[in-house]
């Protein structure tokens, strides 16, 4: 598995779909810097680094993570079907799912690099741009342990979808557009106390976070529960996975009566 | 030699309401070169994708050194080097930075082994050049390095000279030729072009329209199809007729309305002017020719398609 997941990040080599994490996450650090300079629409008096960790963590979970792990991830396992690389793979002895299953890892090792990168950006615009003074070292740790934590929850979270919108050729694009309001709903559930049974958001009892109202309190219990739940969902669909013919059958093959005629012509 | 190392058994695949392959049953031997001819669309890639595990049967079953590929697939598969339709790789990649992803996920120990297989077949090894600038040729010969890479004792290849120039052709030919004669590697090798099956297997499979029509050695093919009696007379359906009745023998094919082609030498040649004659057909003319196997595929076949 060690080396399938190697092969992975060697396969990244020269793709550009990685800056899309990067602007992802300057995005997110971006916007709560505005957040904070405009206060919220509250009073600027009083925030420092330890709401402004929360605002990016906020943002990160609601507007970037899911929909940028959805992407990554389904890319990772559909080039294998747009490069035609997959039979290859195949051959080599190397299962569907043992390939899925690599994919995610490297999926999840993704998130945590690009949660690092979050954490870095956070702290060099609290320095830099917030100029905030009561960054303490107690704090700086808090913020590298809740953004990543936040990310790879998000990653739990995400999986099945990957999983499942990767069955099948182009069928992640779906999948990012349902991570982005996964991602969004996440946001209604944490203000109406159901932070601790969504998906996207049962991290914050395991990480400490506060909440963006600062009032709620999370259950880690239930969080690791539902993100347990997550990831049996995960092997589950990925224990399922289609044969490789169903797999590369396009969806309009599926769909229309001439996509089904070139499928088939295609198959001999 | 006469062990058989690939051996599929009624073999049937179905899409749908179409039968792709039907009740296959093909044996290569070990160290011999297996050439699967048919033209496109006749089920040689359905059948190469169910004997590498690729494609689910619908029915029957594929056996490789023994054990059947889809319970012990994970056992057999590294023992196969394979090439299945189009090249695929990575086009973000260089040609050796491919191969070593996949030398990597095969568990290839040896270090040369990427450099030896380009080296093989005639790519240069740490080329900057990216998979996806590589000429149709180039790709084709990329995949015949992956095929080739990990010492496989079988090779499962798929039109291998498609899209390779005649030299190209000519230089993946001998190769493949060497790799069974010198190494003693089993081949198993589809193509549409009767030339290259005819230069390159040692045994023959012919399919069209998933159904295997026969399987023979070249050899055994070169004996039984080099000649026939060409007949041209006045009336081919009468004559079919006689031939049948008189003589006992249905080895012969109507060209048209006035000439056939008796495949049944043993009939001697003024008997049967003889019997038609007796008969009142008029026989304009007689003669022993030399068939080419083209023909042969093409009377078996049905029409065109074999280049």
């Amino acid at each position: 598995m060690l080396n399938i997941v190697k092969c992975e990040f060697e396969k990244l080599k020269r793709y550009s779909i990685l800056w899309t994490g990067v602007v992802g996450v300057l995005v997110s650090v971006v916007y709560a810097v505005l957040q904070i300079q405009t206060g919220i629409g509250k009073e600027t008096e009083g925030m420092g680094f330890e709401v402004f960790n929360q605002v990016v963590i906020w943002n990160n979970f609601s507007l970037v993570f899911p929909s940028i792990i959805m992407l990554l991830g389904g890319f990772l396992i559909n080039r294998e079907y747009t490069d035609n690389t997959l039979k290859a793979v195949l051959t080599a002895s190397v299962s569907f799912r043992k390939l899925l299953f690599s994919k995610l890892i490297t999926t999840g090792i993704l998130t945590v690099l690009f949660a690092i990168f979050s954490f870095l950006c956070t702290f060099i615009a609290a320095v830099l741009v917030l100029h905030f003074n009561d960054i303490t070292l107690v704090l700086i740790e808090t913020s590298f342990i809740q953004i990543c934590g936040n990310a790879f929850s998000n990653f739990l979270a995400v999986a099945p979808l990957i999983a499942w919108f990767s069955r099948k050729q182009n069928g992640f694009w779906a999948g990012v557009g349902i991570a982005f309001v996964y991602g969004i709903c996440g946001t209604f559930a944490a203000g109406r106390y159901l932070a601790d049974f969504y998906p996207i958001t049962a991290g914050f009892g395991i990480i400490g976070y506060g909440g963006n109202e600062g009032a709620e309190v999370f259950h880690p219990i239930i969080g690791c529960a539902v993100l347990a739940l997550m990831v049996v969902l995960t092997i589950v669909i990925v224990f399922f996975a289609p044969p490789y013919d169903e797999a590369m059958a396009t969806p309009s093959g599926r769909n229309n009566k001439k996509g089904r005629l070139i499928n088939e012509r295609n198959h001999h | 030699m006469n062990e058989i190392i690939i051996e599929t058994n009624h073999l049937t695949k179905v899409y749908g309401t179409q039968k792709s392959v039907a009740d296959l049953s093909i044996h290569v031997r070990k160290g011999r070169i297996y050439g699967l001819l048919g033209r496109n669309g006749a089920g040689k890639t359905t059948t190469m994708r169910m004997i590498l595990n690729l494609t689910t049967p619908t029915a029957g079953e594929v056996k490789i050194f023994g054990e059947d590929v889809r319970k012990n697939g994970k056992r057999i598969l590294p023992r196969i080097g394979s090439l299945i339709e189009s090249p695929g790789f990575y086009p973000n990649l260089t040609g050796t930075e491919n191969l070593r992803i996949f030398a990597r996920l095969r568990g290839v120990p040896n270090r040369q082994a990427v450099e030896n297989a380009l080296g093989v077949v005639g790519l240069p090894y740490q080329d900057k050049k990216l998979f996806a600038e590589y000429s149709m040729g180039m790709k084709q010969r990329l995949a015949i390095a992956n095929a080739i890479m990990h010492d496989p004792e079988v090779l499962i290849l798929d039109e291998p000279v498609n899209g390779l120039d005649p030299i190209g052709i000519a230089e993946v030919r001998d190769f493949i030729k060497r790799l069974s004669t010198e190494q003693g590697k089993t081949v198993l090798l589809s193509s549409h072009i009767l030339s290259e099956i005819s230069m390159l297997a040692d045994d023959i499979g012919i399919i069209d329209q998933g159904v295997l029509l026969e399987e023979e050695s070249l050899a055994e093919l070169d004996r039984k199809n080099s000649r026939y009696i060409h007949l041209a007379v006045s009336d081919t359906a009468q004559t079919a007729r006689l031939i049948e009745q008189s003589l006992g023998t249905t080895n012969f094919h109507i060209e048209d309305d006035h000439t056939l082609r008796l495949y049944d030498l043993d009939i001697a040649t003024n008997a049967l002017v003889r019997l038609l004659v007796e008969n009142g057909i008029e026989v304009f003319e007689v003669h022993t020719q030399n068939n080419t196997l083209e023909d042969y595929f093409k009377r078996i076949t049905g029409g065109e398609g074999i280049a």
